[in-house]
């Protein structure tokens, strides 16, 4: 998904969940800022490098490809943007461990690990709020693909179609990937970009939806195709309908936070009955055929209370955070998103490593650590200016 | 590229440096010993590949090809092997087809990259037919055992620039912003 749904998307689902004008602005930039906090940015504004929630092109491009690269990949990637569905699933007949524990990283949504992450996400700060909706949003958009370079996984071929209507009929269109990295997607003839063939299993080309392109983030897209995992079945992915599910699911989740959805957040439950009223201009929004849709939900947006919605800017809360006195930082509002992603990734990477995984590091439950590195901890947070994590 | 892989391409650049220079100071030896390693290198690349079919890209879509793939090098490795028994002449002569060979799959990548518009296109296509044009003098020369051996040098020398100039190259690759 792309700033359109992330942050323009994201603002109306609050304002619809009953958040105010200023709290859904909060949500969506750090929804949004989920894709640009790199370790770059963190560099620059001299924040903790483990709070990182992205990479740039350049940062992937000089990734080590060793394990510890890799893990460092997967913990990005698969915490923020690709969360795992399913890390027990059972193993397949005829298939290694190796295997296996990249099949588990397959993104799809309504996974147990989302409802961890938005019952933890509750009573936090907002900013919380705006990385799990992220992580949420994206569950369904990059659904199929894995958070970590795999070849098996992630890998496309030349069956690749999509589906378009012409005259009330579907029909398909074949769909070509090119690798210049000059060339825009057309939208009509179907020429997309996606990244270049790599037989290596662990090139940073195999990371992600790199190889089907853009296609997952372009809302309109209904395509098919054969994915690397997948035994030769073919997949349908039909973004309109997922994107709908995934703004009708944030909606939920939103009202879960604000405590008017009770104690537990279930799966698989949609408040498809507070986006019925706008569902014929949503569902045209995400229809029209374009590339970013960002002005559309924008306008719908404002509509919706009649507040005039700012663009994103990615230094917007920079000189706060760098003005700020060492021990005030994590009351600022990058103090406290960078908190969430860390608590975030760190609650994910551990579920990966519990499943018998190395893929995303070695990780331990802080309760289960020993009492010097407790103590440690607890030592950073009250340099910090934060309350002890547990007595 | 990762720091670790231009290193990694700088030093391998290197000891193709040092294998010409042995190579043309004492042929006879040297020969078999190269012939030996190429072989080594292209064996341990198949095996490698059968295990990765084996634990990963047997449940793979097109997982078959990297099988194919696997068998090809694993062969090639074999038979290269055994090109160390045979007389040297011979052995040179499938040398040099292993360099026409590498010529012409840089030629083809360069044009690929032309196609993508990738602006290293025009130094891959200049070693690529580099790499042909070595090999004329040594099949016109093929009379004189050493100065086919001193040609592949020529040729090694060639390869080893190459790995070296790449370990300095700007990378551009097509990343899709996920």
């Amino acid at each position: 998904m792309q700033i359109d749904f992330h942050y323009y998307a994201a603002y109306c689902a609050a304002v619809l969940a009953g958040f105010s004008h200023e709290e859904s602005m909060s949500i969506c930039y750090a929804d949004q800022f989920t894709d640009h906090c790199t370790k770059t940015f963190l560099a620059q504004v001299k924040g903790p490098e483990s709070a990182a929630t992205t990479q740039t092109q350049m940062e992937l491009m000089k990734a080590r490809t060793d394990i510890f690269g890799l893990q460092d990949m997967t913990r990005i990637w698969a915490s923020f943007h690709f969360l795992p569905f399913d890390l027990s699933a059972p193993r397949k007949k005829g298939t290694t461990r190796l295997y296996m524990n990249k099949y588990r990283l397959i993104c799809n949504p309504n996974g147990v690990l989302v409802k961890e992450m938005v019952e933890k996400a509750k009573g936090k700060d907002l900013q919380a709020i705006g990385v799990a909706m992220h992580v949420l949003s994206d569950t369904w958009a990059h659904r199929y693909f894995a958070g970590t370079p795999s070849l098996v996984i992630n890998n496309t071929d030349y069956y690749f179609y999509e589906l378009v209507e012409e005259n009330g009929k579907e029909i398909e269109k074949p769909v070509v990937l090119k690798h210049n990295p000059t060339a825009k997607d057309n939208t009509e003839t179907q020429k997309y970009t996606g990244s270049i063939f790599q037989g290596d299993e662990d090139s940073i080309m195999n990371l992600g939806h790199g190889r089907a392109g853009h296609l997952p983030d372009y809302s309109y897209a209904k395509y098919k195709y054969l994915p690397a995992w997948g035994d030769y079945e073919e997949i349908v992915k039909d973004n309109p309908a997922d994107y709908y599910n995934a703004f009708c699911q944030m909606i939920y989740a939103l009202r879960y936070l604000r405590g008017e959805e009770g104690e537990c957040f279930e799966l698989n439950r949609y408040s498809f009955d507070t986006a019925e009223p706008y569902k014929e201009r949503i569902m045209s929004i995400i229809r029209k055929r374009q590339t970013v849709a960002s002005e559309d939900w924008k306008e719908f947006g404002q509509s919706l209370i009649g507040c005039a919605i700012e663009d994103f800017d990615i230094n917007k809360y920079v000189r706060e955070y760098v003005s700020a006195p060492e021990s005030d930082k994590a009351k600022t509002y990058l103090g406290k998103f960078f908190l969430a992603a860390i608590e975030h990734k760190s609650m994910v990477a551990n579920r990966i490593f519990s499943s018998g995984s190395l893929l995303a590091g070695v990780s331990k439950d802080y309760l289960s650590m020993s009492r010097r590195s407790r103590a440690r901890i607890n030592r950073l947070l009250k340099k910090m200016g934060l309350e002890e994590r547990a007595q | 590229m990762s720091t670790s892989r231009r290193v990694i391409s700088f030093l391998s650049g290197l000891a193709m440096l040092l294998v010409a220079v042995i190579l043309a100071v004492s042929p006879e030896e040297a020969l078999e010993a190269v012939i030996g390693l190429i072989g080594l290198s292209l064996l341990v690349s198949g095996l490698r590949l059968i295990i990765y079919f084996i634990t990963m890209a047997k449940n793979m879509v097109g997982g078959r090809l990297i099988l194919y793939k696997a068998i090809i090098l694993t062969d090639l490795g074999i038979f290269t092997g055994l090109m160390a028994s045979v007389p040297p002449v011979y052995a040179l002569f499938y040398l040099y087809a292993g360099i026409a060979f590498s010529g012409v799959m840089d030629i083809m990548k360069a044009f690929e990259e032309k196609k993508y518009s990738l602006s290293g296109w025009r130094l891959r296509l200049y070693f690529g037919v580099l790499k042909i044009l070595i090999i004329v003098p040594g099949l016109l020369l093929s009379e004189s055992f050493h100065a086919m051996v001193y040609i592949y040098c020529a040729g090694i020398v060639h390869s080893a620039a190459e790995r070296i100039s790449t370990a300095f190259r700007n990378d551009e690759v097509v990343y899709i912003d996920l």
